[in-house]
């Protein structure tokens, strides 16, 4: 246990990542999926945290809820080193219910034959010491929060539709009384409209709980309408990490501007391009070796300084970004041509590292 | 990079029996033309296609676009033949080529399939045999579509994996679908689906399930191959910014119905159909600042459900008393641009995008 510094509370992170890695399989099959991992979450906070499949973005999800242990580092959750707890202190760690976890696809992640009041319901009873009545009554209050009417309370999920069914997954959360949701991947089962109600949900969750929030996706556009703070993933390693604002605004590292200027959009007038941040044929070789950075083998600016690894370093404030060119990249690229000259195919596909 | 991937005309013309034949096909040199296609599921019961009409040019993507149950997927595998069971087309007729295939046999079909129309969906893992080899479920499709010889089609494979932008495809040719990430799976069912080169595409959904920098390679892929083979593409997807980015028409479709149609630019620029215009204020705008998110109030009518007058009354926000009566047609409101709405002609309407 850490004790809690005699700063204002409201200062502290609510979670604490120190140098975390994590890696998963053993033996010859071990594969590192997390290096270096450093964040910190703060009461009430929106984050966003994006990246490509195999990023690394769901490990570092069941890190922190404590369903993988870190190889390295340690994770502090409201002042307690939860990833130092083992057997019975874990167990009481987790029925606290402080953390919780919202699922991608709610039609698999809630079980089919129970009705919404028992998938609701089903995490205070076991977490036990509530009455009959007090389960009700919060299974009540949840459901309302997340805007459900009680008339669905004898459905099961195959009765409801998507949207309805992502705001159960959230309700049975919230009905634990967390401090911090994890959402992985809440909205990508949904279409726009529901989509949008489901953040509009968590941004007001947030707002009217002083909710932490950290909601995994890789739709940038409608992240930034409603989260405070950005994180970027890339194989693993985080490359930059800021209020959304400035990083949307104008990001330091190549790969988040990859993916503003890949993310779908009604206009077509995008400061970058996508053709002028990737790689093609006429760049040149990045630099090979374990040591190089993550992002080098796709990154058209590659230069000999990459062939190590960039540490996080402040751009302004508390906006962080692992970049050896994030000064000179930016003009490069507004160099480039924005469209392929004739059609090509030259761009390296992204493989994810292999499952372990 | 290929350049000529027509084959000698004895080995095109094995394949085909309906011989519509390579050129400018009858029927105002329409590939497909749907006229008035109704689609009934649960074998009769419900009406989920209700008098859909559209066509699709050589050399032209047009987008499909609505929320879950619209009807645009349905009408999709109308136009391919492969309804799912207990579905039937009541009325209308699909035209191809200027050949009437609503009534083919399913042997008529099979040799229509691949040949003139290449599909690709979803999910390409569930497509696949994920313990054959990528490229002898290629080489099949050319050995038995095409006639050509084991080594011919390992060849012709290797160059068609090529062309969708596989890297060293003569070793993805010899990988099994779980080797492959989402995005390279894509492009093999793409290389499967353009094997024979096909007159029209059909991609249902295609890139909904990929990474958001995947998806715009994917979808650049598209327009390259259209822009290569003059081939015409009918893209199906829930999100506006999708079917935006590529398309040159674009069909929108609420309940089974087309609600409004027109070039791309005009729909995006002056939308004069309410759900149109609520489908844009929902799809992600490429916005990337702390806004507010808006949702389309209600839900959908159930697939089928009969409804006097307009089927988006309910949730419409301008909704008149004239919009609950009788069926409403569509009305003309610029160069093929129909609306079906009876207060398109009112001014309010015009440019309120414009002004946002």
């Amino acid at each position: 246990m850490t004790a809690a510094p005699a700063t204002a509370a409201a200062s502290e992170p609510l979670l604490e990542i120190e140098s975390v890695d994590v890696a998963l399989g053993r033996g010859w099959r071990a594969a590192t999926i997390l290096r270096g991992i450093d964040l910190r979450i703060w009461p009430g906070e929106l984050v966003g945290l994006v990246g490509e499949t195999g990023s690394g973005k769901t490990t570092l999800a069941r890190t922190v809820t404590g369903l993988i242990r870190p190889s390295r580092g340690r994770v502090v959750f409201g002042g307690t080193v939860i990833s130092a707890l083992r057997g019975g202190a874990r167990r009481a760690e987790r029925r606290r219910g402080h953390l919780q976890l919202v699922f991608q696809d709610p039609l698999r992640s809630l079980d089919p034959d129970m009705t919404v009041a028992g998938i609701v319901a089903e995490g205070l009873k076991i977490r036990g010491g509530l009455g009959q009545e007090e389960i009700s009554r919060r299974v009540l209050a949840a459901l309302e929060k997340v805007g459900l009417d009680a008339t669905l309370l004898s459905r099961t999920p195959g009765q409801i539709s998507g949207g309805q069914r992502q705001r159960v997954s959230i309700a049975r959360a919230l009905a634990a009384g967390p401090r911090l949701l994890l959402c992985d991947e809440p909205v990508s089962a949904l279409d726009a409209s529901n989509r949008n109600h489901v953040l509009r949900l968590l941004a007001e969750l947030r707002d009217s709980l002083g909710l932490s929030i950290v909601i995994i996706s890789h739709d940038l556009s409608s992240l930034a309408g409603i989260a405070d703070r950005v994180i970027v993933l890339y194989r693993g390693r985080i490359v930059e990490d800021g209020p959304v604002g400035q990083v949307f605004a104008a990001p330091r590292h190549p790969y988040t501007a990859l993916l503003m200027a890949s993310a779908p959009s009604v206009q077509h007038d995008r400061p970058l391009t996508a053709h002028q941040l990737r790689r093609t044929r006429a760049d040149p070789e990045p630099p090979p070796g374990p040591d190089a950075c993550v992002f080098a083998p796709r990154c058209p600016f590659a230069i000999d300084a990459c062939a190590t690894q960039p540490a996080l370093e402040p751009v302004s404030g508390r906006w962080v970004a692992a970049c050896h060119r994030r000064d000179d990249w930016p003009g490069l690229a507004r160099d480039r041509a924005p469209a392929p000259g004739r059609p090509d195919s030259d761009h390296p596909e992204a493989v994810p590292p292999p499952a372990p | 990079m290929i350049d000529d991937l027509s084959l000698p005309p004895d080995i095109a013309g094995r394949t085909v029996d309906a011989k519509p034949g390579p050129g400018p096909a009858p029927g105002g040199g329409e590939v497909l033309r749907l006229d008035d296609l109704r689609v009934s599921v649960h074998d009769g019961a419900a009406l989920a296609v209700r008098g859909v009409s559209l066509s699709v040019r050589p050399g032209e993507i047009v987008g499909l676009v609505g929320e879950s149950g619209s009807g645009k997927t349905l009408t999709c595998r109308a136009a391919l033949g492969v309804l799912p069971p207990g579905c039937a087309v009541d009325d209308g007729t699909i035209t191809f080529a200027g050949v009437d295939v609503t009534n083919l046999s399913r042997r008529g079909w099979e040799s229509v399939h691949g040949s003139q129309i290449g599909a690709v969906f979803q999910d390409p893992a569930s497509y696949l045999n994920p313990s054959i080899t990528v490229g002898s479920q290629l080489a099949e499709v050319l050995r038995v579509k095409r006639g050509l010889r084991r080594r011919a089609a390992q060849a012709r494979a290797i160059e068609l994996f090529e062309a969708v932008g596989l890297h060293q495809p003569d070793r993805v040719f010899h990988q099994i679908p779980a080797e492959l990430s989402g995005g390279m799976l894509q492009r093999v069912m793409i290389a499967i689906a353009i094997s024979c080169d096909p007159q029209l595409l059909i991609a249902d959904e295609a890139t909904t399930a990929l990474d958001v920098t995947i998806q715009a390679e994917v979808l650049e892929l598209v327009r390259q191959l259209r822009d290569q083979r003059d081939m015409a593409v009918l893209l199906v997807s829930h999100d506006l910014a999708v079917i935006t980015e590529i398309c040159q028409r674009i069909v929108v479709f609420y309940a089974g119905e087309i609600v409004e149609s027109g070039p791309a630019r005009e729909i995006i620029e002056r939308p004069r159909h309410p759900y149109t215009q609520a489908l844009l204020r929902v799809a992600s705008v490429g916005d990337f600042r702390r806004r507010e998110l808006e949702v389309i109030a209600g839900q959908p009518p159930e697939v089928g459900a009969e409804i006097s007058g307009c089927r988006f009354a309910e949730r419409c926000p301008v909704a008149a008393a004239g919009c609950r009566d009788g069926s409403i047609a569509p009305v003309t409101v610029g160069d093929q641009h129909q609306v079906r709405c009876v207060r398109a002609h009112e001014a309010r309407y015009a440019g309120e995008l414009a002004a946002r």
